[in-house]
């Protein structure tokens, strides 16, 4: 292909149109949210992040482990999803007061506002763990419900 | 035979494109003036002389397909055109000469330099001449003469042929190929779209902050008038978590709406209720039962 002055044009014409859609989205990217501290009420010795024999535990008690094998995680409802350890994230909802979910093995997960139905990120092991506001403003570890589990985990 | 030294003027326009659709035909296969009906009205054909059967011999047959493959062959033969007619022993010389040797053509059939009174038949007597161009060499062509490809159409821009000895086309030129050489129109229509989308995503984005004020969060809506006034926001929120469910009816009344019911506990259906703030309606609190307990409440800004 002969290199021409049009040519030339033609390419740099489409590297700026490029150029403007790449930027747009760039720069309307949402700022990630503010990692989320979070006191469990359960105090165990081996907790979620923690090391056992130079290894780091991704799981503890009350998380239910599910074999995602690169499946997604959508969001049960409207919501918002915060950093809250390396490798977890903490979803909440304003239409379910009183509760919090934890979420850990997701591979780069969306952080900031999602919908109802959104994809929160995908992994190949999930770690879920559903936590229920105390009246000390503590979290208690409880057992999820398989219809919300459904509604997470919809294919 | 050499077969390089046959002339060979390929020109776009001794090529007319009619000359691709009435191949069937085989009166107007040769539109060339020399080789025409008019040139060589049947009835000035002796049978004697053009006998039926060296029309199907293998020499017959190689130079009508030169012919054909040649196009118009010139013959350099000024007489050629004039006397159309040489003398019978010529014209029985080289008709029942079914080998065509080369004694009897020095210069080969269709030499470069004018042959003397070459007697050459006219194919397009030939019952049936073959369809130009000729897909196939034709059977009983001898071994020496080299099939010749099909005439490729040059390009109407590219240069003429103008030497005759050369063998292939290699000038014809295919226009090059690819999404560059499409028009400039194809390029702006290309980047119409790209803004399209991105003008689209802007609007879409306002669209849906517009559909989260309506109350698409309800299930049923209870009492329309219901909102909730400071007095009882901060009543309300002296109250801890699981305590019983009465002791937040007897602050407030009936919820504006009832939100679906869901499951989070494994066991407990979660009861859901609305109540927009009196000072900030776009506001809901939200409160959430699970049986008999008061289990939180959470602002939903709409």
């Amino acid at each position: 292909m002969r290199v021409t002055g049009s040519f030339i044009a033609k390419v740099a014409g489409i590297a700026g149109i490029i150029g403007l859609v790449v930027g747009h989205f760039w720069w309307k990217r949402p700022e990630a949210p503010a990692a989320r501290a979070l006191q469990v009420q359960q105090q165990w010795e081996l907790e979620i992040g923690q090391r056992v024999a130079d290894y780091r535990i991704v799981g503890g008690l009350g998380d239910i482990s599910i074999a995602l094998q690169g499946g997604k995680v959508q969001a049960p409802f409207g919501g918002e999803v915060r950093p809250h350890m390396p490798d977890c994230v903490i979803f909440s909802s304003p239409g379910v007061p009183a509760y919090l979910f934890r979420l850990c093995g997701l591979h780069r997960p969306q952080l900031g506002a999602v919908k109802q139905g959104e994809t929160i990120g995908a992994g190949e092991m999930l770690q879920f763990a559903t936590l229920r506001k105390q009246p000390d403003g503590s979290w208690s570890l409880v057992e999820p419900s398989r219809d919300l589990l459904e509604r997470s985990l919809r294919r | 035979m050499p077969q390089s030294s046959a002339p060979r003027p390929y020109s776009d326009s001794s090529y007319p494109d009619a000359h691709h659709t009435e191949v069937s035909h085989p009166e107007v296969t040769y539109p060339d003036a020399n080789y025409s009906d008019a040139s060589y009205p049947d009835a000035s054909y002796p049978d004697a002389n053009y006998p039926d059967p060296p029309y199907h011999d293998a020499a017959s047959r190689e130079r009508e397909y030169q012919a054909v493959n040649y196009g118009n062959m010139t013959y350099p033969n000024p007489s050629y055109s004039q006397a159309p007619y040489p003398d019978n022993s010529q014209l029985q010389a080289s008709y029942l000469n079914t080998a065509y040797p080369d004694a009897a053509y020095p210069n080969g059939p269709y030499p470069d330099a004018p042959h003397p009174a070459s007697p050459h038949p006219q194919p397009a007597y030939a019952p049936a001449p073959p369809a130009y161009p000729p897909p196939h060499r034709p059977p009983g062509l001898p071994p020496h003469a080299a099939p010749q490809s099909p005439p490729s159409y040059s390009h109407p821009t590219s240069p003429t042929p103008s030497h005759p000895a050369r063998s292939t086309f290699t000038h014809t030129r295919i226009p090059p190929l690819g999404p560059l050489s499409r028009p400039w129109s194809l390029w702006g229509l290309f980047a119409l779209f790209l803004g399209a989308i991105v003008l689209l995503i802007g609007p879409g984005r306002v669209f849906s902050s517009a559909v989260h004020k309506s109350n698409r969060h309800c299930q049923e809506v209870i009492q329309p008038q219901t909102v909730l006034s400071r007095a009882q926001l901060a009543q309300l929120l002296t109250i801890p978590e699981r305590d019983p469910k009465q002791r937040i009816q007897a602050i407030i009344a009936e919820p504006y709406c009832i939100m679906p019911s869901v499951q989070i506990r494994a066991g407990t259906p979660a009861l859901r209720e609305a109540y927009p703030l009196e000072f900030d309606p776009e506001t809901w609190l939200v409160v959430l039962y699970e049986g008999d307990e008061y289990a939180g409440y959470r602002f939903l800004y709409r």
